[in-house]
C-alpha cells in the first residue's frame, strides 16, 4: 500500500516537473502571453481578499493584456493613449517615481520577449478600476522578471487610461 | 592656511553631524511629523513635469492626514480615507486588500513620519502622489520611495491604491 502511495507521489512529481518545464519553456520562446486568472493559487494572494469577478475581472484581464502588448509591440502610439497624462509610475528603490514620458521611453526601450499574468484581482466603482496580479516577464529569452503589480485605471471619454503602475520584479537567472 | 581650512571644515563636518543627530533624535520620538517639500532634489529625475501652487499643497494635506491618521491609530479616519475598491502593496512581494490595509496599519507603531520630494499630477478628480517617505518605527528607521493614487468624490478625496517600497535601515 505504502509503496503504490510512493510511486503515485513519484508519477505525480515527475508531471509537475514536466508541465513546468514546458511552461517556462512556452514563456521563453513567446507562446504564452495572455494571463491565466488564479491558475495557481500562489501565496502572495491573501486569502481573505474580496475579489470581482465576471465582467469587471474580464475587464481587468483585458485592459492589463492591451498594456502589456502594446509593450511587447513597442506600439508607441498605443501606450500614449493608454497612459493618462497625470500617470506617475515608481521606480527602483534609490530612484523613487516615475513621470509619464519617463515610463513611455523605458517601456519602448524594453525588450519584452512575453509575459504572463496570473492572480488577477481586480476592484471597481464607478470609474475607477483597481488592477493587481502577479507578473512574470520575459526579457532578452536569458532573465526571467517576476513580482506583484498594481495599477491603476480610470474611464474617461476616449476609454480607459492607466493613471498609475508598480511592478515590484525580481529577477531569476536561468 | 591649509591648517586653517582644516579645522573650519572639521568644525563644518561636526556641526553637520550634530545637525543630524538630532534631527534623527526628533524623528525616532515623533517630534517631526509634517513633511518637507523638495528638500533634497536629487531623487527627482529631471525631465519630471511636477504641478505646483494648490494640486501640490493638497497633495501634502492628504498625505499627511493619511499618515497622522496611521500615526494615531485613527480607525475612523483611515476607514474615511481608504476607498471601497482600495488595494495596496502590502510588502515587497504581496499585494493586500483595504481590510487588510486598515489591520496592518492600526498593528504599526509608527512614531515619526517625513515626506520629501513629493510630486503631484491631477486631471480632474484623479490625483496621483509620488514623494521619498521615511518612517520611524520603534527604533528602525525605513526610508522608500512611494505612490497613491487618490479620486475625489461628493465626500472628500479618498485614496484608492497605495505603494510604499520601504528597505529597513
Amino acid at each position: 500500500m505504502t509503496s503504490v502511495r510512493s510511486i503515485r507521489a513519484l508519477a505525480k512529481w515527475a508531471i509537475q516537473s514536466c508541465n513546468r518545464t514546458l511552461f517556462l519553456s512556452t514563456l521563453f520562446f513567446g507562446v504564452i502571453n495572455v494571463g491565466s486568472v488564479k491558475a495557481d493559487p500562489i501565496p502572495f494572494v491573501p486569502p481573505n481578499f474580496v475579489a470581482e469577478g465576471g465582467k469587471t475581472l474580464q475587464l481587468a484581464i483585458r485592459l492589463e493584456t492591451e498594456f502589456w502588448t502594446a509593450v511587447q509591440a513597442r506600439d508607441l502610439g498605443q501606450l500614449s493613449s493608454i497612459l493618462a497624462p497625470e500617470f506617475q509610475s515608481l521606480g527602483e528603490l534609490d530612484i523613487g517615481g516615475i513621470s509619464r514620458i519617463q515610463e513611455i521611453r523605458n517601456l519602448i526601450s524594453s525588450n519584452l520577449n512575453s509575459f504572463l499574468l496570473s492572480n488577477v484581482v481586480a476592484t471597481r466603482k464607478h470609474s475607477v478600476l483597481v488592477i493587481s496580479y502577479f507578473l512574470t516577464v520575459a526579457e532578452n529569452r536569458t532573465d526571467v522578471i517576476s513580482g506583484p503589480a498594481l495599477s491603476t485605471w480610470k474611464k474617461t471619454k476616449d476609454g480607459w487610461q492607466m493613471v498609475s503602475n508598480v511592478f515590484i520584479g525580481v529577477g531569476t537567472p536561468i | 592656511m591649509t591648517s586653517v581650512r582644516s579645522i573650519r571644515a572639521l568644525t563644518k563636518c561636526v556641526i553637520k553631524s550634530c545637525y543630524c543627530t538630532v534631527f534623527l533624535g526628533a524623528l525616532f520620538f515623533g517630534v517631526i511629523s509634517v513633511g518637507s517639500v523638495k528638500a533634497n532634489p536629487a531623487p527627482i529625475p529631471p525631465n519630471f513635469v511636477v504641478e505646483d501652487g494648490d494640486v501640490l499643497r493638497l497633495a501634502i494635506k492628504l498625505e499627511t492626514e493619511f499618515w497622522t491618521a496611521v500615526q494615531t491609530h485613527d480607525l475612523g479616519q483611515l476607514s474615511d480615507i481608504l476607498a471601497p475598491e482600495f488595494q495596496g502593496f502590502g510588502g515587497v512581494f504581496d499585494v493586500i486588500s483595504r481590510i487588510q490595509e486598515i489591520q496592518g496599519l492600526m498593528d504599526s507603531t509608527l512614531t515619526g513620519f517625513l515626506l520629501s520630494n513629493v510630486v503631484a499630477t491631477r486631471n480632474h478628480k484623479v490625483l496621483v502622489i509620488t514623494y521619498f517617505l521615511m518612517v520611524s518605527e520603534n527604533s528602525t528607521i525605513i526610508p522608500g520611495p512611494t505612490l497613491s493614487t487618490w479620486k475625489k468624490t461628493k465626500d472628500g478625496w479618498q485614496m484608492v491604491s497605495h505603494a510604499f517600497v520601504g528597505a529597513v535601515t
